[in-house]
């Protein structure tokens, strides 16, 4: 029986965490796992197996959370290398940003945020999926939004920040044997 | 620059699984835009009073604090993560002028170890703060909202360039 996209929400803030919760279920998501640090996101993450996750880069028990991104990405850790994750911040500097987009998050939400913002980053998840980029350096979403051609010069601005726990090497071709077995077994979204 | 070529991309995807899963379920059109506005809405208004009971908490930590001497990182901390969640949420709920002193408050802590001169710094942020919402200074806080932030930065930068 078909079921409604369930999402996680990962934020020691309580209040932001309900917000982002109320606005997730009046858009029809279903359930909405809610955790409010990062060891009980982690627990309920590998149990509920989210379609999307969306978790404050502070989102508390002293972890920071481009650690669990950067174990969301792993294929030997990740319940789902590819799950879509939307970071969100008090943070707004470039480091920030740029840090999130290295780790391999899909969309990053700065706070506060408009419910115009969280509406149109959880659309860009899920109307508009990106592909993803396996190099040894990085695995996650195309960071290019439009079509261009690109002949597989490594075009990003910034150099990669290094992926702890990121296992892409011999050129990526463990983590595609990784992600085409699971593939095979359905296990991947 | 060395002239190497970076290793060839691969790219996986992308997969429309998560698309055709809403698909029965979630839609982003203007109808759903506005149920969200309208969430928004409801939220704010119900927690109009969080602000205030947040900045107390916030002026009772600084309570803690010694007047004179080493402040602990555990109380610094403290402060830090009132101060965190009113910057996240002060301009949702209509007080971008708690965002903007929690922002700053947030950046002093962060990027020191407390001396004994700096506790004045942390003083004038947490007035500023318990102000806000007393006076009930939404937006920008007109004229005296707008010149309590500039002395506030500007003490800011003053103690900075002590260092």
């Amino acid at each position: 029986m078909a079921s409604a996209p369930s999402v996680i929400v990962i934020d020691a803030e309580r209040l932001t965490a309900t917000l982002a919760g109320d606005i997730l279920r009046v858009l029809g998501f279903s359930p909405v796992i809610m955790s409010y640090s990062a060891e009980e996101g982690e627990g309920r993450l590998e149990r509920e197996k989210p379609d999307i996750v969306m978790l404050d880069l502070e989102c508390g028990g002293g972890r920071d959370g481009l650690d669990l991104v950067r174990r969301l990405r792993d294929a030997g850790a990740s319940y789902n290398p590819l799950v879509p994750v939307i970071v969100m911040t008090a943070h707004s500097d470039i480091e920030r940003v740029f840090a999130a987009r290295d780790a391999g998050a899909n969309e990053f939400l700065a706070k506060p945020f408009t419910p115009r913002a969280i509406f149109q980053r959880l659309a860009e998840v899920v109307e508009r999926p990106r592909p993803f980029v396996v190099l040894p350096s990085f695995f996650g979403p195309d960071r290019r939004r439009s079509s261009r051609p690109f002949d597989g010069e490594d075009k990003r601005m910034t150099p990669a920040m290094p992926a702890p726990g990121v296992r892409v090497g011999g050129a990526g071709d463990a983590f595609l044997r990784e992600l085409r077995k699971r593939a095979s077994e359905g296990n991947l979204a | 620059m060395t002239g190497e070529k970076t290793p060839q991309a691969r790219l996986i995807g992308p997969s429309t699984a998560l698309k055709q899963k809403a698909r029965e379920y979630v839609r982003f059109d203007q109808a759903s835009l506005a149920r969200v506005e309208k969430a928004f809405a409801t939220f704010v208004q119900a927690n109009k009073g969080w602000c205030k009971t947040q900045a107390e908490a916030l002026s009772a930590a600084f309570e803690t604090w010694p007047a004179s001497g080493s402040v602990s990182r555990e109380a610094a901390r403290a402060l830090f993560g009132l101060a965190h969640d009113l910057r996240g949420l002060g301009t949702t709920l209509g007080y971008p002028l708690l965002t903007a002193t929690c922002d700053s408050l947030c950046k002093f802590l962060d990027e020191r170890d407390l001396a004994p001169d700096d506790i004045r710094i942390v003083k004038l942020h947490v007035d500023m703060v318990v102000l806000v919402v007393t006076k009930d200074m939404q937006g920008d806080g007109g004229e005296l909202g707008r010149g309590l932030m500039t002395d506030l930065r500007n003490a800011v930068a003053e103690r900075q360039g002590e260092d």
